[in-house]
């Protein structure tokens, strides 16, 4: 006896995994985020030198040097330990924060797309309100005011992305609301929050995901700004941010591989990261 | 010391009080070197033909201690362009009696005198007095003043401009940042008399042989104003009339300011037409700046950060050396430091000498954690700090064998970053887990805990300028507070380092000094109120078409001698 085997029609999730899968610029965003994901959880497996450890007379020594392979810093610092290990910070504090604006945007976006009418008058006023605002400077403002520490960075960061996020979100959810499935689920007599959160939000994932690659691009850059200018980063610490701002006068010296490397690494995942949102946006375009 | 002319030296005696031919018998008998003599010497008023005579007299040659700045040849006209920093908030409507920081003495220099000139080989210069003296226990000091002097109205500075001036300063009322200073000179408000119009006299509390330090430029919110003068709160726009080479054209507290030739300067007339001063703060934009020429000078500059000025060929740097320095004081009365055993660990886990070799690239001296540096000759051989890791590990295993979290406060400026990163390193070492904030609001709320709302700090980093003498550094900062101690973040108080200091001020002569120095040196190392790693040179740079600008190691950029070819 034989049997026919049909194809299996993919689902568009599948397929969407399977676009991506394939995508020769995904992957190589993975591998730059997947690199400093490791670097920030476990840096003693890629260098085994202290980053804060200085030994003031081997100052600015070269790059391949007394077994320093990215040279050392003013203070005889190990450049190439401190870039490892420069990645903790901001690969935990640009994630969190990202996700939290995700979640609260996500929220504000749903709410103002499918309630609609005074909800959405007010939520779009004040969110309009909010976008008008340059980021860095009501970070800094706010980060005066509070304590400049992580929890307040990781609030801070996430409160303004949100407005922008839920922005997209409500375009989402406008083009969906009145569509068959919304209006069945309506009929049949679901609450708002499960037409909501069940019905309409797993039909927008896509441009959700999308935002949360491109919002996270920004909070890299957002982070690595507050710590160029003092925030939320001690003296001495290996961030990149930091590392930048300390050693940029030793530029004037033609001294370039304390402040260039990790200008270098931060780009990289700056980089790989929207490798990662321009497949993706490429695949859910389709 | 060659064929000593006694008849010589007598007749100069017949000069000089008490105090003065004690100074003279010192050096004959050579106790005193020649450097030290000078030093000494202006000090308590010998005239520099006097000390030139004397040293001739004693065998040497008549010398200067002055040196000669060389450069391009002095063309007229022209303005030269300094940068420096944005004056701070005290600073920021140059009130004479408010100025706090080196951005605001950058223009004190340009339009105010001194009665005395502290120079750099720390020997004291006439300016508007040209000669004091003592009275025979240096309880009293009196001022002659230069009668050429005059300000830029053109009216004379007298005796009674002067009295104005210093009881303005000394006054609690006035939040003068010169207070803890006079407090150190002994000098209470009623104590500054006119006896004529060219002669002050200063009756102090008690005996002070260094007072004319505390009138010098050293004291640089010092400048003498007119006696009309009564509100020096707008300063930078009240055209209130000065005596200096230059005198405010223009202000903007944002940008900086132009100041012109003073026509009626009393002195050499300056051959700058201008000095203007802008206001840039990012180090990395100065240098640009610097480089492509759009300034003359930099006021000042750190090492860390300013390397390609030091080993630049163009660059015309003017380094001297100074008794600038940073304190790292550790809380005594309670908190994390409280165990004296903790703090001295912290002062031996600290290598000096490294700091000065890389930290500073050998622009420092090694200090041993008190204001009694090798620059003054009333520190004799006084003890090293040891730096000895192994005994600091012992000391913090009696003192905390578990070691403690302490938050070190300070404020971001020069080398302090790398300073605090050191200490933190310092204190890992120890386990001590020392977490680093730098803020702006450093020295209204943790430096000295003022009150219930000013917590101070256990540990903290505070920066002095430099002053000639360490009279300011020993007083203020460490006296207990009912004794004076208003800037004690330390919350230091010793009877016997009280006692200690009383006798140092009040001696006169530099082996009383030296001795009461030595004991004043046991006392801050065993106790360890503070860590004093180094004293770093005062930098600046000019390019090589200016000359004749001179700094101070306070700060001061004199533009008076100075032209642009």
């Amino acid at each position: 006896m034989t049997s026919e085997t049909q194809p299996i029609a993919k689902t568009p999730s599948q397929e969407m995994r399977s676009q991506l899968l394939r995508s020769k610029t995904f992957l190589l965003g993975n591998l730059g985020v997947a690199f400093w994901a490791i670097c920030a959880i476990a840096p003693g497996l890629i260098v085994n030198r202290d980053p804060a450890e200085q030994n003031l007379i081997k100052k600015w020594t070269h790059p391949f040097t007394d077994g320093f392979v990215l040279g050392t810093d003013r203070s005889g610092r190990d450049v190439l330990s401190r870039a490892i290990y420069g990645a903790r910070e901001i690969m935990f504090i640009a994630p969190a924060a990202t996700i939290l604006g995700v979640v609260v945007g996500v929220m504000l976006g749903l709410m103002m797309g499918y309630l609609g009418r005074v909800v959405d008058d007010i939520l779009s006023r004040i969110i309009e309100a909010l976008i008008s605002l340059p980021v860095i400077l009501v970070a800094l403002l706010a980060l005066t005011v509070l304590d400049a520490g992580r929890a307040t960075i990781i609030g801070v960061i996430g409160f303004l992305f949100a407005p922008l996020i839920a922005r997209t979100v409500r375009a989402a959810v406008l083009a969906e609301r009145n569509l068959d499935y919304v209006r069945c689920a309506e009929l049949s007599g679901e609450n708002s929050l499960y037409v909501m959160f069940v019905e309409i939000l797993p039909n927008i994932f896509g441009p959700i995901i999308v935002e949360f690659t491109v919002r996270l691009g920004y909070a890299v850059f957002t982070m690595a700004g507050l710590s160029f200018i003092g925030f939320g980063t001690q003296p001495g610490s290996p961030d990149w941010g930091r590392t930048i701002f300390d050693e940029r006068t030793s530029l004037l010296s033609n001294v370039w591989w304390p402040s260039i490397i990790p200008a270098i690494a931060l780009a990289s995942l700056v980089v790989s990261i929207n490798l990662i949102a321009d497949a993706i946006q490429g695949v859910v375009d389709k | 010391m060659g064929k000593i002319n006694f008849r010589r030296i007598d007749a100069i005696r017949q000069t000089q009080g008490q105090i003065g031919n004690h100074v003279i018998d010192e050096f004959v008998s050579g106790r005193l070197s020649r450097r030290d003599f000078i030093r000494r010497g202006t000090i308590v008023g010998l005239s520099f033909p006097a000390i030139g005579a004397l040293i001739a007299a004693c065998g040497g040659s008549e010398t200067s201690t002055t040196a000669e700045t060389t450069g391009a040849a002095p063309v007229a006209g022209g303005t030269l362009i300094i940068a420096s920093g944005t004056p701070s908030a005290a600073s920021a409507n140059l009130d004479p009696v408010a100025i706090n920081d080196g951005n605001g003495i950058v223009f004190l220099a340009q339009y105010g005198q001194w009665l005395t000139l502290s120079q750099n080989d720390l020997t004291l210069a006439g300016s508007l007095a040209t000669e004091w003296v003592p009275n025979d226990d240096a309880s009293e000091w009196t001022f002659k003043l230069n009668p050429a002097a005059k300000y830029s109205d053109g009216s004379p500075v007298v005796a009674a401009d002067v009295v104005a001036t210093i009881e303005r300063l000394v006054n609690p009322d006035n939040a003068s940042n010169s207070l803890s200073a006079f407090q150190t000179g002994k000098l209470s408000p009623g104590g500054t008399i006119a006896v004529d119009d060219n002669t002050v006299m200063f009756k102090l509390d008690a005996p002070m042989g260094n007072f004319p330090y505390i009138v010098s430029s050293d004291n640089y919110n010092a400048i003498i104003l007119p006696a009309s003068v009564t509100d020096t709160t707008k300063f930078a726009t009240s055209n209130i009339p000065t005596s200096g080479p230059f005198m405010i054209e223009s202000y903007d507290a944002v940008k900086g300011a132009t100041m012109v030739r003073n026509p009626n300067y009393w002195g050499t007339a300056p051959l700058l037409d201008k000095v203007e001063v802008q206001f840039i703060d990012d180090l990395g934009a100065k240098v640009t700046a610097f480089q492509s020429g759009d300034i003359d000078v930099i006021a000042q500059f750190p090492v860390i950060g300013g390397e390609s000025l030091i080993n630049n060929p163009d660059v015309n740097l003017i380094e001297i050396p100074s008794t600038a320095h940073y304190q790292i004081h550790m809380r005594t009365s309670k908190g994390a430091f409280a165990d004296k055993r903790a703090r001295q660990a912290m002062s031996m886990a600290i290598d000096h000498q490294s700091m000065v070799d890389g930290l500073l690239q050998g622009k420092a001296q090694v200090a041993n954690d008190t204001p009694f540096f090798t620059m003054f000759p009333s520190s004799g051989s006084g003890p090293a700090r040891e730096f000895n890791l192994e005994k600091a590990k012992a000391l913090m295993a009696e003192a905390a064998p578990d070691g403690f979290d302490v938050t070190l406060y300070s404020w971001q400026t020069q080398e302090i970053p790398d300073l605090a990163v050191l200490v933190q390193n310092a204190g890992k070492e120890l386990g001590i887990n020392v977490k680093i904030e730098l803020r702006d609001d450093y020295y209204d709320s943790y430096w000295v805990s003022w009150d219930a709302n000013t917590p101070g700090s256990d540990l903290g980093i505070t920066d002095y300028g430099h002053r000639g003498v360490p009279d300011v550094f020993l007083n203020a900062p460490l006296l207990s507070v009912d004794k004076g101690g208003v800037w004690n973040a330390a919350e230091f108080a010793n009877a016997d380092y009280d006692a200690a200091v009383a006798t140092y001020t009040s001696s006169v002569d530099l082996q009383s000094q030296q001795a009461a120095a030595l004991k004043i040196q046991e006392i801050l190392q065993d106790e360890s109120p503070l860590m004093i790693p180094y004293n770093f040179n005062f930098m600046s740079a000019a390019q090589k078409n200016i000359s004749g600008v001179t700094n101070s190691g306070m700060g001061q950029v004199y533009a008076e001698n100075a032209s642009k070819s």
